[in-house]
Parts: C-alpha cells; structure tokens; sequence
C-alpha cells in the first residue's frame, strides 16, 4: 500500500490542496484504502446530497451514500476518466438512489406525509413566532415540492444541493444542459404560482 | 406590494425549503464506515438470487423424479466382476479374484420392462447376443360395416277444416 502524505495541516485540507482526485484515484485502484478514503471525504456532501433529492429520507441517503462508494471501489478498473471522479461518482448515485426510490412501495405516501426535518437553527434576532411561520411556510413549499412530477423535482432538488454544476447534473441526469436548465426554471416557476394562490408572498 | 417582491419572497422560501431538503452534508464518520465495509463481498442481486433460487428447485424436482423412475438396484457381486474383465488378470488363472470395489455396482432399473433381454450377460464377462425371432402379426380383420339408405315415409297430412268452432 502507498501510504498518503500530508504535508501540512489537517489531512483533508492538505491532500485536497495537493493530490488531485485523479492521483487519489491511480494510488485507490493499487489498493489504496487511505487514498480512498480521502475520495470519499472529498464527495460525501456531494453525493449524500443527491441521493437524498431522489431519496427523500436522511437515513435512505445515508445507506445510498454508503453503497455508491463501495461500487465506486469496486468498479474503480471501469472508470475511464472521460467525466471527472465526482460526475461518475455522482452518476452512480443517482442510479442506485432512483433504483431504491423505485423499490420503496410505500415512498410516495411517506414523502407526502413525513414531517419534514428539523429546521436550521434559528438566528438569534429573530422571534420563536416568526421561526415558527416560516417552518410552517416551508413545510408546505416541501410538500409542493414533493408533489412536483419527478422530471422536474430531481433537477431542481440537485441544483439545490450546491455541489454540482449544471453541466455535471446534465451528465447525471443524462439531458442536455438547456432542457436541465428549463426543468429547474419550470419548477420553480410552479412552485411560486402554487405559493402565491395559497396567500403567500403578500404578507 | 410589488411584483417583484412578491416574488422575490416567493424565491427565498423555495430556496429555504430546498436547503433543508438536501441541506445535510451526510454523517461525518462516513469514511470511516465505508473503509470498515470495503471487504464485505458484494450483495447479491436480488434478480440473481431468485434465479439461482428456481434453478435450485428446479434440480431437486428433477432429482426427485429420476430417483422415483430410475431406482438403483443391487447387482451381485459375481456380475460386477465380470463387468470389470481388467480386475481378473488372464494369466493368472490360480490368483483369487479380488473385485477392486467391493461395493455393488448398481444400474438404473429400465422404465418400461422388456419381455425380451436385449442381452444376457454370462461369467466370463462376454456378451452373448440373442436371436429373437421376427414377431408376425397377423392383420386385423374388422367387419364390415353396411348401412342401409334411410327411407322416408312420405306423411300425408289433412288440411284443416274452416268450420271448426274456435277455442275461447
């Protein structure tokens, strides 16, 4: 095993300033678990987070995210670097993640009605009332999300994730750029006429 | 109100509801437990598993019903020996004959019983051929069948007559 230096500081600050994912890669396809195991530091958020958009649970995108990197181990001698590691990586993701979504019988009804998670912590200025409207107000953007049809749920749950660039999600999801970019307008687009027929954005 | 702020508004609680949404950033020992789970052989696919399932059941039906058609039966010693020529050297006729298996060796009982042995197998372990002789069979002679043309009667019928009273 080729042991992994890091020169300076915290071993994820130091190895992502100095090792590309492409060395990470070379050294993990020799058995290097080390070198791996910095990949998987590198994309976790990335990955976790799109297959949480297909997923719609913290603990399936959990087990996703999990089994995505040890496929990504396991097909490491298939990856031909004709898309970055992460796109790859997130491709895998986003397969076993719909996969499982389409196992799951019950899904749809438990995104419909799962509480959603716990909000952000509060910022201190503001009052518990207002804390209050405003997590009942994305409780039901949530839901008007969920009920969105998927072709324009998953693009724009992906994009709301900040880990990936369009051009990555296009690759992910396997449509053009424009037709992503349309997708994610289109959502949104409903969601805010949706929104507004409830009564909100006048207050 | 504006438009505008309105949707300005509008976007801000989308934005806030997708980041809570896809706002976490996955549990932070997940290196850990994928380098833990790295030797674990891969799972099955659980298509594969129902196939290697049927053919399973497949075989044991199948071993079933060759064990019910095909039982083995015991053949003497003496018989299996003389299956086994090799085992009684020619030329060395005062050595006792020592079978290499003592086990009997066994054959799978015919499906359907010849009346006729095919062949018959004698102690110096060659095979006489037996003559059968041509079966004859004579040719069936059914009786023959005569059918007589049908004959229709021609039926002579009265004509109503008009000054019959009516039913009431």
């Amino acid at each position: 095993m080729i042991p992994v230096f890091f020169p300076t500081g915290s071993p994820a600050s130091a190895s992502k300033e100095r090792v590309s994912d492409a060395e990470l890669v070379a050294r993990a396809r020799q058995g290097d678990t080390a070198a791996f195991g910095e990949l998987v530091e590198r994309h976790r958020a990335a990955v976790y987070r799109a297959a949480q958009a297909a997923v719609g649970s913290a603990s399936e995108a959990e087990d996703v995210a999990q089994e995505t990197f040890l496929a990504a181990y396991r097909k490491m001698a298939t990856y031909r670097a004709e898309a970055s590691f992460k796109t790859w990586l997130l491709t895998i993701a986003w397969r076993r993640a719909l996969a499982r979504r389409r196992r799951l019988a019950s899904l749809w009804r438990r995104l419909v009605s799962a509480d959603p998670p716990e909000p952000a912590s509060p910022e201190h200025s503001r009052t518990q009332e207002r804390v209050l409207i405003e997590a009942e107000r994305a409780r039901h953007v949530m839901r008007l999300v969920r009920a969105l049809p998927a072709r324009l749920r998953d693009p724009l749950l992906l994009c709301a994730a900040g880990e990936q660039t369009y051009h990555e999600i296009a690759i992910v999801l396997g449509v053009p750029e424009g037709t992503l970019k349309w997708r994610v307008s289109e959502a949104r687009r409903r969601l805010k006429q949706r929104l507004a027929a409830l009564g909100y954005g006048d207050e | 109100m504006s438009e505008h702020g309105r949707d300005e508004r509008l976007e801000r609680a989308i934005d806030a509801a997708l980041r809570q949404m896809v706002g976490g950033d996955g549990p932070a020992d997940m290196r850990g437990r994928v380098l833990a789970r790295l030797d674990e052989p891969p799972r099955r696919a659980p298509l594969r598993v129902v196939a290697l399932a049927a053919a399973a059941v497949i075989l044991i039906a199948l071993a079933v019903v060759v064990g019910r058609h095909g039982r083995s039966v015991p053949v003497p010693p003496a018989v299996a020996t003389a299956r086994h020529p090799q085992a009684a050297p020619a030329n060395s006729p005062s050595a006792p004959v020592i079978p290499h298996s003592p086990a009997p060796v066994v054959r799978p009982r015919p499906l359907s019983p010849s009346p006729v042995p095919a062949e018959v197998e004698t102690a110096g372990g060659q095979i006489e051929p037996i003559e059968v002789a041509p079966l004859t069979v004579a040719p069936m002679e059914t009786p023959r069948w005569a059918i007589a043309p049908l004959r229709i009667q021609p039926m002579e019928i009265e004509p109503l007559a008009d000054s019959q009273p009516e039913q009431p």
